[in-house]
């Protein structure tokens, strides 16, 4: 076993079987569509996407809540079986998930207590164990003193302080990698960062892998090593933050960086170069490219018939676009 | 459009007027003091931002302006000036008929759930100025009108809410704010739903109208940097009170009070390289607000003087809510 490896999927795809009249296959929905990545241990990626680019069935997969339709999933030197419960199981113990919304996340009539003693009961924690399991995930997550938050509801926590208990939910059970979708995003500015520190602290001491899903890179960008760039159930690009935000080479990314504005005054006066249209079906993808609909340096008779593999343009930056079929020629 | 229908009180000065509103709720646990005391003033053509933490009285500061008031109500005074006219005097009947949707319109928060399912999207645009007895013929006529200028396909008009993306929707309730020519728009959160490339654009729709149409814009959001997109001047709110009016040329550069500082460091940019902070601390809780500066607890510039509130001091073209500003 790879032990610097904790995750790996290899051409994973998960679809949805549209069915008519309640018995007649009628196609499926693409959702994830052929995805291969690797996540090593202490490592934090972010996946990047529009809404409807699949990133959350992606994030379901990995959780074992949606079916690998096709592809493997190896997970801590597992090949994971999702037909097999005990698997699926052992799965979910061994990854934490921290929802978007954190208040829809908690019941609200249970205490902070009673929250986090769930999944202990249900994973047979032992009583002893269990309150002290309590205490050091709230001290983690810095919702002190711990008596005080005990016995609160959710409805009594700030929305910061919610976020928190989520995550101190997600490492109750010791996991390996956590993952989180938009963990921020219900959040006001002036408490995100304060949460993506504490997840990034966390990431450190345990060595987790952590994969966070958002459609705003910018919050995310100083907690995590690598960004996908996902687009119609595809990752079209892989690469370093930094060299994502630098150096876009795909020419979706190229746009959707561009689109993100940074708090400066000159953009009163300025227009942004947008392209028309919209992400294409997930039941019926455009053939070739899926992003040749609206790309601006698509190549007839190339980009709308065939589908483009990957290329490496630059050292360990992974684009799926025929631009990049002679190397490192177009910039 | 260059002739813009009924506006017949149309005068130089500032299209909008707003002096010391004030705006409390009645709740279980006490007096909610949402809006506390705010005034200023919007150029004819400018746009303005309201920016702040969520709970800080953005939307109610806008509801105050519209009088789209619930029944919890504890205090409603101050005045708003509509092109010199004050408007606070008029019968709730008059200010439904003459200022609410004719002068004033308003792209509410989650838009995209506020078009009705069952009814075609062209007859709700339409509907305001049927309303107002313009004859259906007409009120169509001017319908198509604004769905081209909002960048909506005329075709889109005979078809339901369902039918239409996010994006479309979003246009469709912005196309319902502007058919009856309004003076000022007044956009609540209208993209934080939508995805960054449709958000682009409709901010790019957004400016071009603004452009075409030389109408303003109030716009509510607690996202900055999108707020930067629209912002010929900036307000940013702290609990229910206004603390900081700057131009946003400078705001964005330089912000002057202790708060808009912090507020500004902590948001993530993509393309400058600055690690984002956050403010450390919870807003006060708006029925039992301190006393004295209200930022204070939080503040990093903290000093003697902040026990007593502070009033709105004028520094240069911009006016502050701080002590630190005393001496102009």
């Amino acid at each position: 076993m790879d032990n610097s490896k904790i995750l790996s999927l290899n051409g994973v795809r998960t679809y949805f079987e549209l069915k008519r009249w309640g018995f007649m296959h009628a196609g499926y929905v693409r959702a994830v569509d052929g995805v291969s990545f690797d996540l090593a241990r202490g490592e934090a990626v972010t996946i990047v996407g529009e809404s409807g680019s699949g990133k959350t069935t992606l994030l379901r997969t990995i959780l074992g809540l949606a079916k690998i339709t096709d592809g493997e999933m190896i997970f801590g030197g597992r090949n994971l079986d999702y037909n097999n419960s005990r698997d699926l199981t052992w799965l979910r113990w061994q990854v934490g998930f921290v929802q978007q919304d954190p208040y829809g996340a908690t019941a609200p009539f249970m205490s902070v207590h009673r929250i986090l003693s769930e999944p202990l009961i249900v994973n047979k924690v032992p009583k002893i164990e269990r309150e002290q399991r309590i205490r050091e995930a709230l001290d983690e997550v810095r919702l002190i003193p711990v008596d005080d938050f005990l016995h609160k509801y959710p409805h009594m926590l700030s929305g910061g302080q919610q976020q928190r208990l989520v995550v101190a939910r997600a490492l109750l059970l010791r996991p390996m990698l956590i993952v989180a979708d938009e963990p921020v995003s219900m959040l006001d500015a002036s408490v995100r960062v304060e949460v993506l520190e504490l997840m990034g602290k966390i990431q450190e001491t345990h060595n987790l892998g952590v994969i966070y899903i958002t459609h705003d890179l910018s919050s995310v960008r100083y907690f995590s090593q690598r960004a996908f760039v996902m687009y119609a159930a595809k990752l079209v690009e892989k690469a370093d933050v930094n060299e994502i935000v630098n150096n876009p080479q795909h020419p979706y990314t190229q746009v959707l960086l561009n689109a993100i504005p940074d708090p400066e005054p000159e953009n009163v006066g300025k227009f942004k170069e947008i392209p028309s249209g919209e992400p294409p079906s997930l039941i019926k993808p455009p053939p070739g490219c899926r992003f040749h609909p609206r790309c601006t340096r698509k190549i007839d008779g190339l980009c709308d018939t065939e589908e483009p593999p990957e290329f490496e343009p630059r050292p360990n930056h992974f684009v799926e676009c025929w631009l990049y079929k002679d190397g490192d020629r177009a910039a | 459009m260059a002739e813009r229908g009924r506006s017949p009180d149309r005068t130089e000065g500032p299209v909008l007027k707003v002096e010391d509103l004030t705006l409390y709720f009645r709740s279980t646990a006490g007096v909610v003091q949402a809006v506390e005391g705010v005034s200023f003033e919007l150029v004819r053509g400018r746009s303005l931002t309201i920016i702040g933490e969520s709970g800080c009285g953005k939307t109610s500061l806008a509801r105050a302006i519209l009088r789209l008031l619930p029944k919890n109500v504890h205090t409603y005074r101050g005045r708003v000036f509509l092109n010199g006219v004050d408007v606070m005097k008029f019968g709730d009947e008059r200010f439904r008929k003459d200022v609410r949707w004719t002068r004033m319109s308003m792209v509410s928060q989650a838009a995209m759930n506020a078009l009705n399912p069952v009814v075609k999207v062209g007859y709700q645009v339409a509907e305001p100025l049927m309303l107002d007895h313009v004859g259906k013929k007409e009120a169509y006529r001017k319908a198509r009108e604004v769905f081209n200028l909002v960048g909506i396909p005329e075709a889109f008009m005979d078809r339901y809410a369902f039918e239409l993306s996010g994006g479309m929707r979003q246009r469709a309730i912005l196309a319902m704010a502007l058919i009856t020519d309004p003076d000022i728009v007044i956009l609540d959160e209208p993209t934080s739903a939508l995805d960054v490339l449709t958000q682009a654009n409709i901010m790019n729709t957004l400016k071009k109208i603004k452009q075409d149409l030389g109408l303003s814009f109030m716009l509510i959001t607690h996202d900055i940097a999108t707020s930067s997109e629209l912002a010929d001047e900036v307000i940013c709110m702290y609990a229910g009170q206004l603390v900081e009016h700057s131009d946003g040329q400078r705001f964005y550069r330089e912000p002057l009070h202790p708060y808009s500082q912090k507020l500004m460091a902590s948001v993530p940019t993509l393309h400058i390289e600055k690690k984002p902070e956050f403010i450390p601390g919870q807003p006060p809780s708006l029925i039992n607000p301190p006393t004295g500066c209200r930022f204070a607890a939080r503040c990093h510039r903290r000093f003697e003087r902040c026990d007593e509130e502070p009033p709105l001091f004028e520094h240069g073209e911009e006016t502050v809510k701080c002590w630190l500003y005393e001496t102009g």
